[in-house]
């Protein structure tokens, strides 16, 4: 296993609209493992392909980061079914180092997904975890949770962004 | 596909765009103007994306086209109600281009409109009264016609509760362009108030052609010689352009009276334009009776 650079904005791989896995095998759990091992090693509670450069529907979420085997959940070609209410809170992302801000998602949603095995299962989420999840197929279509905001809230992100896009370009100077 | 197949997908059939937004963040702005005038020719009335474009042309110092598109959505706005949000607009519209009076217009236009918001709200419910929603109107839709109406020298002398009472008893019709709404010497009693497009008043003179004495738009009054003096229409009243109307009847004017405190007033308020009295100014003069 080996922990994975994580993309950091403004690099376009995280504006891909990701492809559906049609190819389940060992390369496919490769990759998984991976990003399990790099969103522990963050640390972070979720991380989708893109994060990690990867052009491809599949994201891992973990509330506990690693410390529980059972709140571990990979998803490949994840969607949403169903979704209901919304909540208020705030947001940070690995691929937006030093910015969070408030934002809105339902409180609860069904997920239907495959498992690494291409097994379609279903995954019922509330709170925190319907968060996550939410974040991360918002990825997998090339969304920031950024894009949510509006108004001021969005302007003040917009400086936030522009600083992080002129520190990545000052490293990579 | 092996785990490389997955990472650089460039030319693999992934679509690696920045959005508008990340172009604005990482301001290449040329990039953000030309997405942006993409949409809009797509799709002309998002009123995102010309607030967005307005930024940009901003930081391109491209100043009077960010003032044109704040212009743009500051009338969208106040046509839908949001006089604050238009005003708002135009402000900073007006930071851009301080010497531009015609925008000082438009906020004090909008000022106004927003002190007569009691009245709109009762306009409009006589309006949703008058057939409006039955007829597939929305409220935004009531909204947009009642921004038509609002700088009418009806609308603007007449009181609220009377405007409500007047709107809900009237019918809302729409006219399609070629509908004749009335002849000459015709005594149909209706009065009809335009709140969208243009009809046309025509008279046939000695040499047989219709000559146009006269266009009504929106605000417009047209009738009240017919409805509320038992006299004739003084021309040909025919749609130009698409009309939205609203006709009040004389069962309707009936219904309206009934209970008013002042019905000499309300009537006084009613023909107040006296537009069929200077039609039937203009066409005499056009058959050469003098002015």
């Amino acid at each position: 296993m080996a922990i994975l650079a994580i993309r950091i904005y403004p690099d376009p791989v995280l504006r891909t609209k990701t492809r559906p896995v049609i190819e389940f095998g060992p390369a496919l759990a490769r990759l998984a493992a991976n990003m399990i091992e790099t969103m522990v090693a963050a640390p972070g509670i979720g991380l989708a392909a893109p994060q990690v450069g990867a052009e491809v529907r599949m994201a891992v979420v973990d509330l506990s980061v690693g410390e529980d085997p059972a709140q571990l959940h990979v998803m490949v070609n994840p969607e949403i079914v169903w979704r209901e209410g919304l909540e208020t809170d705030v947001e940070g992302c690995l691929s937006l180092p030093g910015i969070s801000d408030k934002v809105d998602r339902p409180t609860a949603v069904r997920v239907r997904a495959a498992d690494l095995a291409g097994r379609r299962f279903e995954l019922g989420a509330e709170g925190w975890l319907a968060r996550a999840v939410c974040h991360e197929i918002d990825h997998l279509d090339g969304i920031l949770f950024t894009d949510h905001l509006r108004g001021l809230r969005r302007e003040r992100v917009r400086r936030q962004l522009r600083k992080l896009a002129a520190e990545r370009e000052e490293v990579h100077a | 596909m092996d785990l490389k197949g997955w990472f650089g997908g460039k030319g693999r059939g992934s679509k690696q765009e920045y959005t508008i937004d990340d172009l604005i963040v990482l301001e290449r702005y040329e990039e953000a103007a030309e997405r942006l005038r993409q949409n809009l020719k797509a799709n002309p009335q998002d009123l995102h994306s010309h607030l967005k474009l307005a930024e940009v042309y901003t930081e391109l110092r491209q100043l009077d086209r960010a003032v044109d598109e704040y212009a743009f959505v500051a009338d969208e706005y106040a046509q839908d109600g949001f006089y604050d949000k238009g005003i708002a607009l135009l402000s900073r519209a007006s930071k851009l281009a301080p010497n531009d009076a015609s925008l000082r217009e438009r906020i004090e236009a909008q000022q106004r409109e927003k002190s007569m918001d009691h009245v709109r709200v009762l306009a409009i419910e006589g309006l949703r009264q008058s057939g409006g929603q039955a007829e597939g109107t929305s409220v935004l839709e009531l909204q947009r016609l009642w921004h038509n109406l609002a700088p009418s020298p009806l609308v603007q002398t007449m009181p609220g509760e009377l405007l409500w009472r007047l709107f809900a008893t009237m019918q809302l019709h729409r006219l399609e362009a070629g509908t004749v709404v009335a002849q000459e010497g015709s005594q149909e009693p209706f009065l009809l108030l335009i709140a969208r497009g243009t009809v046309e008043t025509t008279v046939q003179l000695a040499e047989g052609a219709a000559t146009l004495v006269r266009e009504l738009g929106p605000g417009d009054v047209m009738g009240e010689a017919a409805l509320l003096e038992r006299g004739a229409w003084p021309a040909d009243y025919r749609v130009a352009e698409a009309v939205t109307v609203l006709q009040l009847t004389r069962a309707g004017l009936e219904r309206c009276l009934v209970g008013l405190s002042d019905p000499r007033g309300f009537l006084e308020m009613l023909r107040g334009q006296h537009l069929d009295r200077e039609v039937a100014a203009a066409v005499k003069t056009l058959r050469g009776g003098g002015a």
